[in-house]
């Protein structure tokens, strides 16, 4: 088996080639080639070279270069210039990154890029999640990875524990992130610029779903004292000190230290501006509560309250139309609107804050920062900025807790109010009845539960309006169930479905309490999700008389989609182009990288076809491959797959079988050399065996003889003498009769060669036939050439005869065929020809000698044994040509003997 | 230009020069081609200077080079090609020692090489039928031995020689048509020569 | 003496090329390099001597234009030629080029000679002599000669024509009395070749037994010099 001959891929059709081979012994195509061979010297030399290594002779044309420069600048700019390497690369470029964005499924690709995200709203990416805080590991964690994008997650139900979570921060501050969610926490005096928006903060927290953690926070604190002092401090905050030592010399507790490195010296600006709004919001609210006061019904307070905010033409869509209603209500005129305001701008809705984890070792400078971010959520989302963050980190890492949801259900604490310092929840929230335990919630606008005015685009967006809230279907976003399923579950972050778990920080603080952390629901995917109580305010918005509708219908009755910005809708996979989207998903639904930097992500790097198959690559019974491709493609896959150390019985069995016939031309050489020996010793010289077929000299030798026997003195006879010094002695047995045999004549020879050697030959015969006259002798280069000018001479013009002496059969046709051509032209007709050949000649000549163009000839030893002999001159030639006989005897004997071997090898093969 | 342009150009014309005065018996044709053919031979001298040059270079680069194989066998080689070279320009094919290295070692040796050839054709004889048993291997080998026998016989019967007529005759056919399958062969290629479609002077 | 002195030359270098029996040797090797050098040096000083005598001088001693020029021109063409056998790297080399239009002169020329020949030489006449195979005047025997002259010549020749020439094509659909008559042009070329084939091998029986009756005189001549 060739050991030098590696196999490489068709790239079109699969099949296995030799390396050597351009073009694909199947198909056709082109192969990469790994190597050029030097046309010159034969050095191989790496892809890549333009010159050679060994000889510097060119290896490629320049027109191969110009077409290769051509396609190169239509192909990657940036590919591999390495020689010798002919692995494709991927180029680094935007090409690259359009080539990527192509493959992207449809609903992603449409998704803005930094650069545009940024034009369009004047903030960048970066400042949007740092403003927006992201989402903590925490809140990734609690994150349904089953939820579907556009669905509504139910919330989880918690129960908050006021007074535990006010005796955490008895006499201390709490920190503002905590506040918002604990409504009960009145804030501390010492923090003078939380204290305003504390209050209301509280009011507005109360509206908030509390995360896991912190229910569970409150439920175990709700009967456990301790000493927060005895905590162990975690790292994060441990580092804090160290960054601000005066924040943690002012503290005495984890808390408060938590509470000031909470806080950063620096208030960032966006941070500032919310802080603003929420101290807006607080004064809207309190502005709401006067009115309720002053007689005015919840729903109008609020109504005007907000109209007095919204200029004429910047009311939002979902309060027009309240107004709208108003005016046709009530008649009146829509209060002064206290100044245009953008729209969303002063928009009240209470924010849920962002709980962080405590930071780890090497992020507690970011810590502060952390802090302070505060998520937004959906209902913020009614600003564009906001909502396109929103968009953003819910397609980046799925749909947060809807607070919709959050808002439709009644807070928790709702059943613990009476335990608890009575709050002042604001009327809206005070209509809610609280929510029956044990079942689920979910914020669904179906036709029967939403008004048909009332219902705010912000909020439609995040609800899609259904007919009922069965029709619901999931649309999560295929990246998230195929990161699902390729996410190993190390990496999943925990559903809702299972219990939340809680930073590390507060696992060290031993505040669980023994309840179980309620779990979401089983029913979320399964049941119906329960119709959402609308809010009194969000009923209170409602023409009277009309009954709520989830949201606008069109002339048809039927539901009018949510108006869903175009953006946001190219987002989505698109359910009417099925084949896409399982394009999409096949595409996706690769196997993620093992190892390395992408190690866990799928379909980030396509694979290459050029050297690696594909691993679906398979041979169908459609590809039209003939069996023997399939055979020898299995046959080089065995062959490789062999270890080294298993022997290879072909080769050995080769290398034995060329050992034996070298015995065997040992045997054969030396028994024929010594029988011939042999011979020369026993045979008396006086004895003749042999005989010369007269079949084989009746026609040539004698005409020969007889053509000689014309030839009158003074003549010129012509000898060409095309005699090689191999068969030099053989010729010379035919040479020497005929040289004295013409110079019997008495004519003028002359003797003309094209062979070099010849010419110092003819003068070594005619030495040795006795020539007593001199004779001329002339070299003739140019082979055919060379007779062709010798022929149309004036030499060759007088000659009476040409006598051709001829070792091999080419150039003895040349001059047969000069002679016939120049003769011709002359006029004077060919010159007579006779012809002395060697064994090796005769049969090639026959064809000649069977046209009769020659007369007489004589072929090898035998009939230089018959012209001798027909001449009188046989001396010991005879016993020369009984030793030959004898050769003949015993050379075909050695063949009869290999063929009997053959025979008995074949049927030793059958058996 | 000078790699294949113009030697296209003089190949063409010279052939067909040369073709014409062949075939067309016109006097100045054939004059031109007497002039033609006769300029060639001397090219083709030069030609047969140039392939000596070529070996000598070689086996000079062989003797110089280090590790490498047979290097005594190329200094041989040289030696006895200066010295011939030298003998031959002095004395002319008749002198003494060079008529004394044809008959003692040119002569001698090739007839030996000739001669061992005896062995490898007998051996490849007796292995043709080990490795391919088909009928045109067992005409190829029964002819072979029919000749052998037949050259030099002993006794030749009146069926014997039958036999080796018949066989004589279709060896002849056989060969006629081999032969006119290589003219056919060589017109052809002339011919693309000739007409400037093959150039096989042009590479370098 | 120096006849005795040239047979031990020649008898010890045909015992140098008969050791190959024993193996490819370094013996060998010697006696093929004396081989090949005294050839090459003999062929070009012959050569050399024809241009040197015929050419130059002649050139040297022609008088007149036309003459002068009928000797120049191949001496200019054949210098040319000259130039192609030194490396590209000097500067005789990269004019090198130059010298293929000395090739092209010579393969032309060759060419149109090959050309003419074959075709009046060989084509012609031996079409002809088929033609005229069946000599129906000479008997039956020469009947039967000539018919299986002309069926082997005819069918060799369809041989060649009908053979695939590579061994990716396809070799096309053929009939029976196609594939039969393929067969039998096979049968014509074997017997051909076998008839070669024994020629090539008495040849070489040929000087392997005078090579032998050489050595054998040799050994008899020394023998009887010893004895005196």
């Amino acid at each position: 088996m060739n050991g030098d001959s590696a196999m490489i891929r068709c790239p079109s059709c699969g099949s296995l080639n030799k390396e050597s081979r351009r073009k694909c012994d199947n198909c056709g195509a082109i192969l990469p080639q790994t190597e050029i061979r030097c046309p010159k010297c034969g050095t191989v030399n790496p892809v890549g070279n333009l010159f050679c290594d060994h000889c510097n002779a060119r290896l490629m044309q320049q027109e191969d270069l110009n077409s290769l420069a051509s396609r190169s600048s239509t192909e990657e700019p940036n590919s591999s210039s390495l020689k010798g390497i002919s692995l494709p690369t991927r180029s680094p470029t935007t090409e690259d990154d359009d080539q990527e964005r192509e493959d992207l499924p449809a609903w992603l690709r449409g998704l803005p890029d930094e650069e545009q995200r940024a034009e369009e709203t004047g903030v960048s990416e970066q400042e949007v999640l740092e403003n927006a805080g992201g989402y903590p590991d925490w809140l990734a964690d609690l994150i349904d990875e089953d939820a579907e994008f556009g669905d509504v997650d139910v919330p989880v139900e918690v129960e908050v524990d006021n007074d535990r979570a006010a005796s955490l921060f008895e006499g201390e501050t709490m920190p503002e992130w905590l506040r918002a969610e604990v409504p009960s926490v009145e804030p501390l005096a010492t923090e003078p610029s939380t204290e305003e928006t504390e209050p209301a903060s509280d009011q507005s927290l109360a509206s908030k779903a509390l995360p896991d953690w912190l229910s569970s926070l409150t439920d175990e604190a709700a009967g456990d004292e301790f000493d927060e002092r005895e905590l162990p401090i975690p790292d994060w905050l441990s580092e804090q000190e160290l960054d601000h030592p005066e924040a943690a010399q002012s503290s005495s507790t984890p808390s408060e230290r938590l509470v000031d490195t909470a806080r950063p010296e620096e208030q960032d600006p966006a941070l500032t501006a919310e802080r603003d709004e929420m101290e807006e919001h607080d004064a809207l609210t309190e502005e709401i509560e006067e009115r309720t006061k002053n007689g005015a019904t919840a729903s109008s307070a609020t109504r005007e309250t907000a109209f007095s905010i919204f200029s004429e033409t910047d009311l939002p869509e979902w309060l027009s139309d309240a107004r709208a209603l108003d005016l046709e209500d009530a008649g009146a005129s829509v209060g002064e609107a206290s100044g245009p305001e953008p729209h969303g701008a002063a928009e009240p809705i209470p924010q849920a804050q962002e709980f962080q984890e405590p930071p780890s070792e090497g992020e507690a400078d970011e810590t502060a920062d952390a802090a302070e971010e505060e998520a937004v959520t959906e209902e913020a989302a009614a600003t564009a900025e906001v909502a396109d963050s929103e968009v953003t980190n819910e397609a980046v890492q799925g749909p947060s807790p809807s607070p919709s949801a959050t808002t439709a259900q009644t807070p928790p604490w709702e059943g613990e109010r009476d335990d608890t310092e009575e709050a002042e929840l604001p009327d809206w929230l005070a209509g809610l009845e609280p929510a029956p335990p044990g079942e689920t919630v979910s914020a669904v606008f179906t036709k029967e539960t939403v008004s048909e005015v009332s219902v705010p685009d912000w909020l439609r967006d995040v609800s899609p309006i259904v007919e009922e809230a069965s029709d619901l279907t999931p649309t999560a976003p295929v990246f998230v169930e195929d990161a699902d399923d390729e996410r190993s579950s190390s990496d999943t972050p925990p559903s809702l479905d299972e219990p939340a778990q809680e930073p590390d920080w507060l696992k060290d603080l031993d505040l669980l309490a023994d309840e179980a952390v309620p779990t979401r629901p089983e029913t979320v995917d399964d049941e119906a999700p329960v119709k959402a109580d609308l809010p009194p305010w969000l009923q209170a918005l409602a023409p009277s008389g009309q009954a709520l509708s989830t949201g606008p219908e069109d002339a048809a009755g039927e539901l009018v989609p949510a108006d869903i910005p175009d953006w946001v809708r190219d987002l989505r996979a698109d359910p009417n182009e099925p084949d896409k989207a399982s394009l999409t998903r096949e595409r996706i639904a690769t196997p993620a990288e093992p190892e390395g930097p992408l190690e866990g992500l799928p379909g980030v790097l396509p694979s290459l076809s050029v050297v690696d198959v594909p691993s679906e690559a398979r041979l169908s019974a459609d590809s039209e491959l003939p069996e023997s491709v399939i055979a020898q493609a299995q046959l080089w896959q065995q062959l490789l797959e062999q270890p080294r150390s298993v022997e290879r019985p072909v080769l050995q069995e080769r290398v034995r079988s060329e050992g034996s016939w070298g015995i065997i031309r040992l045997l054969a050489g030396v028994i024929l050399i010594a029988v011939l020996l042999a011979a020369f010793w026993m045979i008396p010289s006086g004895t003749r065996l042999s005989q010369v077929p007269p079949v084989q000299t009746a026609v040539g030798v004698p005409a020969l003889a007889a053509g000689l026997d014309q030839l009158t003195p003074g003549e010129r006879v012509l000898v060409a003498l095309e005699i090689n010094p191999a068969y030099a002695e053989e010729m010379a047995q035919i040479a020497i009769p005929l040289l004295r045999h013409i110079q019997a004549q008495e004519v003028e020879t002359l003797i003309v060669s094209t062979l070099p050697e010849s010419a110092g030959l003819g003068a070594m015969l005619v030495d040795q036939a006795g020539y007593s006259v001199t004779v001329s002798g002339r070299y003739l280069p140019g082979n055919a050439n060379g007779i062709a000018e010798f022929l149309q001479g004036p030499e060759a013009q007088t000659a009476a005869r040409l006598i051709v002496l001829a070792s091999q059969p080419e150039r003895m046709r040349w001059w047969i065929e000069q002679n016939l051509l120049l003769r011709s032209h002359n006029g004077n007709g060919p010159l007579p020809v006779s012809v002395g050949l060697s064994a090796t000649a005769g049969p090639f000549i026959r064809p000649y000698l069977e046209a009769r163009r020659v007369d007489g000839w004589v072929i090898g030893f035998a009939d230089a044994v018959a012209y001798r002999d027909l001449r009188g001159d046989i001396g010991v030639h005879g016993r020369v040509l009984d030793i030959l006989m004898l050769a003949h005897w015993l050379v075909a004997s050695f063949l009869v003997i290999g063929v009997l071997y053959g025979l008995a090898l074949q049927r030793k093969g059958s058996r | 230009m000078f790699r294949w342009v113009i030697p296209t150009i003089i190949a063409v014309v010279a052939g067909l020069l040369v073709l014409l005065g062949y075939l067309a018996p016109i006097p100045i044709f054939v004059s031109v081609r007497i002039v033609l053919v006769r300029w060639a031979t001397v090219l083709a001298a030069f030609a047969l200077v140039l392939a000596y040059g070529s070996i000598l270079k070689v086996h000079i680069a062989r003797v110089f080079r280090r590790r490498i194989r047979h290097r005594i066998a190329s200094l041989i080689l040289l030696v006895s090609a200066v010295i011939t070279l030298v003998l031959v320009l002095l004395q002319g094919p008749e002198g003494i020692w060079v008529q004394a290295i044809l008959s003692d070692i040119l002569i001698p040796g090739q007839s030996a090489v000739l001669a061992l050839t005896a062995v490898t054709l007998l051996l490849s004889g007796m292995r043709l039928f080990t490795t391919r048993r088909s009928p045109m291997a067992v005409l190829f080998l029964a002819t072979a031995l029919l000749m052998l026998l037949g050259t030099i016989p002993v006794v030749y019967p009146r069926t014997v020689e039958l036999i080796v007529q018949l066989v004589d005759a279709a060896a002849t056919g056989g060969m006629r048509g081999l032969l006119l399958g290589v003219s056919l062969g060589i017109v052809i290629t002339g011919l693309r020569i000739i007409l400037g479609i093959d150039r096989p002077y042009s590479g370098g | 003496m120096t006849e005795t002195l040239g047979l031990i030359v020649g008898a010890v270098l045909t015992l140098m090329v008969f050791s190959y029996l024993l193996g490819d040797n370094v013996l060998y090797r010697w006696a093929l390099a004396l081989l090949v050098g005294a050839a090459a040096g003999y062929a070009v000083g012959v050569a050399a001597r024809y241009v040197l005598n015929d050419w130059i001088v002649g050139a040297l001693a022609a008088q007149g234009a036309p003459d002068s020029l009928a000797y120049a021109v191949p001496l200019v063409l054949g210098a040319l030629l000259l130039l192609k056998g030194f490396p590209p790297t000097r500067f005789l080399g990269r004019i090198a080029v130059i010298g293929n239009s000395s090739l092209g002169y010579l393969v032309g020329v060759g060419a149109a000679v090959a050309v003419s020949g074959a075709l009046v030489g060989t084509l012609i006449p031996q079409v002809t002599v088929t033609g005229e195979a069946l000599r129906i005047d000479e008997g039956g025997l020469a009947i039967a000669q000539g018919a299986v002259v002309l069926l082997g010549t005819v069918l060799g020749l369809y041989y060649f024509h009908t053979r695939p020439h590579t061994h990716r094509d396809a070799p096309p659909s053929k009939t029976p009395v196609q594939q039969k008559t393929e067969r039998l042009g096979m049968a014509f070329i074997a017997i051909a070749l076998g008839t070669a084939f024994s020629g090539a091998l008495t040849s070489a029986l040929t000087a392997l037994v005078l090579r032998l009756w050489q050595l054998v005189e040799l050994a008899e001549r020394l023998i009887s010099l010893v004895a005196g």
